[in-house]
């Protein structure tokens, strides 16, 4: 039974409802309209192929870009992360002047949009003739996770027993040993939790992509919103869905090790 | 741990954000206040502020610009608020499965979600093509600033979401528990404490919401149509297209301002409208 102070449950159901609709209806549309056997946009009402996702296997421009966002996500959350956990326990075990700088210069990048960002880093490659289209999303992308790996660790490192370090010290080990050994281990969650929502992040990025890559390098979200901005095929469907998927796997595995939740609050 | 040791940790962050993140951003700056080339360079200008802002057609896209980001928050906190309202009252496995739910749209690509508006509702899309099999005309659902909306709140609706929920769910039950036996309607509850004790979720949500969707790319250039443009969209076709940097690069500053200054303002707010709120 419904206590006094508690809304109306079947009224906020169906809204919930319609709100989760209109969430999910769009992309349950999208795995729909990738399986259409017909040439155009349209829902498989007789039969389903797999017809455009051959295409897509059999489009090199697509191709290319995924190879180029898998490498480039992977490299650029890696750095991030030996950087990132680098400047956390700096942050959170650390005693110096520049704590408060150290802070503001890791999560700087979250603050300032990205268009300007992008943009910058345009400006500041074309000027100083440093031109590496690959090379320059990668420093972008390096960037644009460093502020969410560095947050996830310094959480998971501010709640965790300096005891143990301590234990293992008098036990004779160094405190970089006693670190790699005890500590490191121990924040693997959180770290893989960064790590991966890292990856994540830079897998779909297009906001500041799309000021840095081009015919030399193109990634695979900038390459799905090129190809849409000029063309209308079931295509753009079936390249979504592989994209979705690639993101259902990452939030799977975070879901597992870490959960979700706790990840975005940070 | 020695302070040596606090250097040399944080010394690759400092450098790497330092030269190739922070110092471009300044360089980017700088360069809109000063003559890059010609007789005067090197000399102080606001030569590129004066021409946007001479410039009517600018004015109507900082405003649009405003507008449809206002909309867009506006529109996500009312979706929003009544889930966080259901989610407080659910089980917590109900709780945990809607909330993945809300929050893993978040972790799927901003240009495949706006995409699968333009799949669903586009010239060619699923409702359209439905429509002229039907030996019905087609209907123009996007490419206007309805689509950039729709677009921007099912990108962005989940921030919302998760501020809201993080600080209703936070409600001590027994505090609405206590405002019932003395006599207090739902309303009433809702009214003088849930809204007021969840102030800071909403504001940071709104924030939060506004602030990506002034300065978002994909959406509204997928989504918004030729015309009409935003001030992000702006920003990459005067960069791209016109390799106008300086121009391109004011922008971006006053976006930038515009939407810290929203944001401080908010918190201003924040800070002394819910101590007048909840300590009257």
């Amino acid at each position: 039974m419904r206590r006094a102070h508690e809304f109306h449950p079947w009224l906020l159901g169906i809204w919930t409802t319609a709100v989760m609709m209109f969430i999910i209806v769009p992309l349950i549309f999208v795995f729909l309209v990738s399986l259409t056997p017909l040439n155009h946009i349209s829902l498989p009402v007789n039969d389903i192929s797999a017809k455009w996702y051959l295409k897509l296997m059999d489009h090199p421009a697509f191709l290319h870009a995924a190879w180029n966002s898998l490498w480039l996500s992977i490299s650029a959350s890696a750095l991030s992360c030996v950087m990132g956990v680098m400047a956390a326990v700096a942050s959170v075990r650390g005693q110096f002047a520049l704590l408060q700088p150290l802070r503001l210069f890791a999560t700087s990048p979250l603050f300032i949009p990205m268009v300007m960002s992008g943009l910058a880093i345009l400006v500041f490659s074309a000027n100083t003739g440093f031109q590496n289209q690959g090379l320059r999303t990668f420093v972008a992308h390096t960037c644009l996770t460093l502020p969410y790996v560095f947050r996830t660790v310094s959480a998971s490192l501010s709640g965790f027993d300096m005891n143990q370090e301590l234990a293992a010290r008098n036990l004779g080990a160094s405190e970089v040993k006693a670190f790699v050994l005890v500590t490191l281990p121990q924040l693997g969650p959180g770290l893989l939790a960064g790590g991966l929502f890292a990856f994540i992040v830079s897998f779909d990025n297009v906001g500041m992509s799309i000021f840095l890559t081009g015919s030399k390098f193109q990634t695979l979200p900038v390459e799905l919103f090129v190809y849409a901005s000029y063309n209308s095929d079931p295509m753009i469907a079936a390249a979504s869905v592989t994209m979705i998927f690639v993101s259902i796997l990452a939030i799977a595995l975070v879901e597992k090790y870490f959960g979700i939740q706790k990840l975005m609050r940070n | 741990m020695g302070k040596l040791a606090s250097y040399l940790l944080s010394a690759p962050v400092f450098l790497f954000i330092g030269v190739l993140f922070l110092l471009p951003v300044g360089l980017l700056v700088w360069s809109s206040f000063f003559h890059v080339e010609g007789p005067h360079a090197g000399s102080f200008t606001l030569d590129v502020y004066i021409k946007f802002f001479d410039d009517p057609y600018n004015i109507s896209m900082v405003w649009r610009t405003a507008k449809l980001s206002a909309i867009t928050t506006l529109v996500s906190l009312v979706l929003a608020f009544p889930v966080a309202l259901h989610l407080r009252q659910m089980g917590p496995r109900m709780r945990s499965l809607i909330t993945l739910m809300l929050i893993s749209p978040l972790l799927t690509s901003v240009v495949v979600r706006t995409l699968s508006w333009v799949i669903l509702l586009g010239p060619k899309g699923v409702i359209n093509s439905a429509l002229l099999s039907l030996n019905l005309s087609p209907v123009s659902l996007i490419y206007n600033d309805w689509g950039v909306v729709i677009g921007l709140t099912h990108v962005f609706f989940g921030y919302m979401a998760l501020s809201l929920m993080t600080t209703i769910s936070k409600i001590d039950d027994n505090l609405l528990l206590a405002a019932s036996n003395l006599g207090a309607s739902r309303w009433v509850i809702l009214k003088e404490i849930i809204i007021p004790m969840s102030l800071p979720g909403i504001l940071a949500g709104c924030v939060l919401v506004f602030g990506m969707s002034a300065s978002t790319y994909a959406t509204p250039a997928l989504l918004g149509g030729t015309s009409s443009k935003l001030m992000a969209t702006e920003i990459y076709d005067l960069t791209v297209n016109y390799l106008e940097f300086r121009e391109a690069a004011a922008v971006a500053l006053l976006l930038f301002i515009g939407v810290a200054t929203i944001s401080f303002l908010f918190n201003r707010w924040l800070e002394h409208g819910r101590g007048k709120v909840v300590f009257q």
